[in-house]
């Protein structure tokens, strides 16, 4: 449970003049969820591209299970870590179910054989998201929310240990928010898969993670548990707006009001 | 932000072209007429004064159409490409100056009394025409811009083929067209300059009037939707005014061919992206892009000048796309429907075999089966022998060819999602076709052999330089594909010299340009199978690859696939492909660019099955046109290339056209 998915030490990330991310220090544990959260422009979605090796820093290192990123072979990788961009590709004349089995494809490769074990997992992930009604249609026909779950099937199907995801649950209403962060929860839970998830809503983040990583105008500000992270300071230091922070009157969870 | 920070880069090359273009003026004005008299010749020059005439009458107005054309072409080319959200869109793009040269080149021909007209108004009735047939063909999916462009460059091919096919049996009533269709700048009065201007006005302020909209068009369909705009309306508008933008200029001008794509091209290279200012530095960059080219012809000794500006434009933009290109930050635009939506197909690998099996049958009767002069026979068996030594050949080059084309079409369309993508747009032809250009320069009697091992020496140079260039700037489809229309067009312009200096080499080059298979010998026929069957046999080992295309970038790289390998492969497989097709067959466009639209159109969608029925069809289509091509008008013949576009073209038209099943 301990052991580090990611470890990052001095890790930063320039574009031209602008330094997007700097001097990041920082340790994601395997088998949680941890979410990453912060002000717009943050430096969010920046850290998770260079975790998921779409982007290489300009500075400092990043491991994996203890192995610099660029000494991983492509498939490797892929096996272990999965990643879901913000907007994924609209994925045009593409179906549900054909989309679903592309994410075996680091198992089989470009010449394999989709075998029996590619197909059980692929029947998997289409049941365990709940896409199973959707699974002839093509892809660009889908409303968001559907696409979402879609896109998610395909990175349970690609069965890593390691799950980037980028703001998944943006597109959803507050019903499919909670039921897709209840799936990610559950594959945490039962698969012991770590997840690593940018998140909006602060709200979500403590109800649904194990720990949170705040983010600031490119740099680490803060982390800890849920628990913990949740108080008026420190979200005034994150977001840099007063909040409130009271005891939900049902689950008990500690919960920001702006 | 970045809109502001490129501004300068952008405003430089305004400034180096303009400056430029001013110079040249400077020069070829003072040959006229001494610096100090140039307004006084402007504003009344005395009759007997023959080169202040010259220069009020002929240059001054020839710099003003110029500037008009330039800047009218580069302001419909900026707008289609935001309108139609593709890079590649132009002006030809909607076939509405194929239409105006075929209406011409009808008139000509058979109807000389129509041209009483005027030049303008039969070309404005071709361009009509073309862009009547374009908007019927795709009302029905609500103008949606890949049934758009398909179109229009199905009309802009069918157009050009038939008037290609009339050239070829009436050069000599045609040749005033070909100055015209190369686009010519010469003007003897002011008349021209008052027709286009005030036209060219109403479009200008039009074109500022939908800035808004057409920021909104490059969103998705349904953003714009969703934020209040009619987006069949909008893109009706945008269209239609870059239709008669281009219709008044074609109809007074003639054909001009690279700077509605290299003026936004180039400000968009340069970081360029509100869509006002895009619009205008397009708008200008095209106007002096066009003026300095124009200038520069006229400072050539006399016995050039006649040379056609349309296709010099190349001359001055193709090396400053090529230089600009790497800039080129990849596309921000949504990623557009590559293709038309059509249901797909039951049982795919049964439709395939059966496919095949008929495909085997035709190719038997093309064997069989022929026109003596009289009337259609069967050969019987005694014949089959001497039949089959002259039939054999062209039949299976046709067929190989086909397939091969059709499947790098393929390859080349999935893997850089552009619907607009077609091996000779990568230039490898326009390589060949150089390297068969040069020989038949430097040597009197080019034999057949030397003539394949020129051309594939040609195609291989091109080859080479695109791998490197892709290498160098990280292949992106968009600037790939950019660069080898640059390339194509600087071979358009050595075409272009070749038929105004009337060389009397023309003619073989025509006849291969316009694909034929007359002269494929055995050996050339087997080498193209050979070919074929190896791409066919080695097509599993990337039909994964293609599959996950549409996935896009990122995703593809996180599922593990080594995407610089793949994309290098890819487009050296589709290289290698077109490079023999073209060397035997020359350089064809219809089947590479629709053989893959039409097998999806049939349902096929898996790459798998997409690339072998595109192989399909496209073999089919060949194999039938030539041998139609052979037949028709026996003793004469049709070049393969223009029968393809003849005969595959109506089939085209009306899978585009069927209703959604």
């Amino acid at each position: 449970m301990s052991d580090a998915l990611f470890s990052l030490s001095g890790t930063g990330f320039r574009l031209g003049e602008q330094e997007l991310l700097s001097g990041i220090n920082l340790t994601f544990p395997a088998g949680r969820i941890t979410a990453l959260v912060g002000h717009n422009g943050s430096g969010k979605s920046t850290l998770l591209k260079l975790l998921a090796r779409q982007q290489l820093p300009t500075s400092g290192t990043i491991t994996f299970a203890g192995r610099p990123l660029p000494e991983w072979r492509p498939r490797d990788f892929a096996r272990k870590v999965a990643y879901l961009p913000q907007t994924p590709s609209i994925a045009s004349d593409t179906l549900v179910e054909e989309l679903v089995a592309f994410g075996r494809y680091p198992w089989h490769g470009a010449l394999g054989r989709f075998g029996k074990a590619d197909r059980d997992r692929v029947e998997e992930a289409i049941t365990l998201t709940g896409i199973g009604a959707l699974r002839k249609r093509p892809v660009e026909t889908l409303s968001g929310g559907e696409r979402q779950r879609v896109w998610l099937a395909m990175l349970v199907a690609q069965g890593s240990e390691c799950l980037l995801l980028d703001e998944p649950t943006s597109a959803l209403d507050i019903a499919h928010q909670i039921e897709v962060m209840g799936l990610i929860r559950e594959l945490c839970d039962k698969r012991d898969t770590g997840v690593i998830i940018v998140l909006h809503d602060i709200n979500m983040a403590a109800r649904f993670c194990d720990r949170i990583v705040a983010l600031k105008q490119g740099g680490l500000i803060d982390q800890g548990d849920a628990a913990t992270i949740m108080t008026s300071g420190r979200m005034k230091s994150i977001y840099g707006v007063d909040m409130e922070i009271i005891s939900h009157p049902k689950t008990g969870l500690p919960t920001a009001l702006a | 932000m970045i809109t502001d920070l490129k501004l300068p880069a952008a405003l430089v090359l305004l400034a180096v072209l303009s400056l430029l273009g001013a110079t040249l003026f400077a020069l070829n004005a003072a040959a006229l007429v001494p610096v100090g008299g140039w307004i006084d010749a402007a504003l009344a020059a005395p009759p007997d004064a023959t080169r202040a005439l010259m220069f009020r009458f002929s240059f001054l107005p020839r710099v003003a159409m110029a500037l008009l054309v330039g800047a009218a072409l580069a302001l419909a080319g900026a707008i289609l490409q935001r309108a139609l959200r593709n890079q590649l869109a132009e002006p030809a793009t909607l076939g509405i100056s194929a239409g105006a040269h075929l209406a011409l080149a009808i008139a000509t021909v058979w109807f000389p009394g129509a041209l009483v007209l005027g030049r303008e108004g039969v070309a404005l009735i071709g361009a009509g025409l073309a862009l009547a047939a374009v908007m019927a063909l795709s009302w029905r999916r609500a103008l949606s811009p890949v049934t758009v462009i398909l179109s229009g460059l199905l009309v802009s091919l069918y157009c050009g083929a038939f008037a290609a096919i009339i050239t070829l049996f009436n050069h000599d009533l045609l040749i005033g067209l070909f100055f015209w269709g190369a686009g010519n700048l010469g003007q003897q009065d002011w008349a021209q300059v008052n027709f286009l201007a005030p036209r060219l006005l109403v479009v200008a302020l039009a074109s500022g009037l939908i800035i808004r909209p057409l920021t909104l068009l490059g969103l998705e369909d349904e953003g714009a939707r969703s934020l209040g705009l009619s987006v069949a309306g909008a893109r009706i508008a945008a269209l239609v005014i870059a239709v008669v933008a281009i219709g008044f200029t074609t109809a007074a001008a003639g054909v001009f061919g690279f700077v509605g794509l290299a003026g936004p091209a180039l400000v968009r290279s340069l970081g360029v992206r509100r869509t006002g200012l895009y619009l205008l530095l397009s708008t200008l960059v095209g106007a002096f892009l066009l003026l300095t080219t124009d200038q520069l012809i006229q400072l050539l000794p006399t016995t050039y000048r006649l040379f056609p500006t349309g296709a010099a434009t190349a001359l001055l933009g193709a090396p400053l796309l090529l230089y600009l290109l790497p800039r080129l930050r990849a596309s921000c635009a949504p990623p557009t429907a590559t293709s038309l939506p059509s249901a797909r197909r039951a049982r795919p690998g049964i439709v395939l075999a059966v496919a095949t099996l008929i495909l085997a049958a035709i190719f038997i009767a093309t064997l069989v089966v022929g026109h003596d002069g009289t009337h259609w026979a069967a050969s019987s068996v005694n014949q089959m022998q001497g039949a089959i030594d002259w039939r054999l050949p062209r039949s299976l080059a046709a067929l190989c060819a086909g397939a091969i084309l059709a499947m790098a079409g393929c390859i080349l369309q999935r893997g850089t999602g552009n619907p607009m993508a077609s091996p000779e747009i990568l230039g490898i032809s326009s390589g060949a076709m150089l390297g068969v250009i040069v020989l038949m320069f430097s040597t009197a009697t080019a034999s057949r052999s030397m003539q394949i091992a020129a051309g594939g020496a040609g195609a291989l140079a091109v080859l080479l330089f695109m791998i490197a260039l892709s290498r160098r700037s990280g292949f992106s489809g968009d600037r790939l594909l950019l660069t080898g229309v640059a390339l194509s067009s600087a071979t358009g312009l050595i075409m272009a010299v070749l038929m105004t200096a009337q060389d009397p080499r023309l003619g073989q080059l025509l006849s291969w340009v316009a694909g034929s298979t007359y002269h494929a010998t055995m050996a050339e026929a087997g080498f193209t199978a050979t070919v074929c069957l190896l791409a066919l046999a080695g097509s599993p080992l990337i039909f994964r690859w293609l599959d996950l295309m549409p996935l896009g970038q990122v995703t593809i790289f996180s599922l593990g696939v080594p995407v610089a390998m793949m994309r290098y492969l890819l487009f050296a497989l589709t290289a290698i492909l077109t490079a023999t097709a073209t060397i035997v067959i020359g350089p064809l466009s219809f089947v590479g660019l629709m053989g893959p639209h039409i097998a999806r159109m049939l349902g096929f969608h898996r790459a798998r099955e997409q690339l072998l029925a595109a192989a399909l069809c496209g073999g089919a289509i060949l194999l039938i046109a030539d041998w139609l091509g052979r037949n028709l008008i026996f003793p004469f013949q049709i070049p393969a290339g223009l029968a393809t576009t003849v005969l595959g073209g109506p089939f085209m038209l009306w899978l585009i056209a069927r209703r959604r099943s």
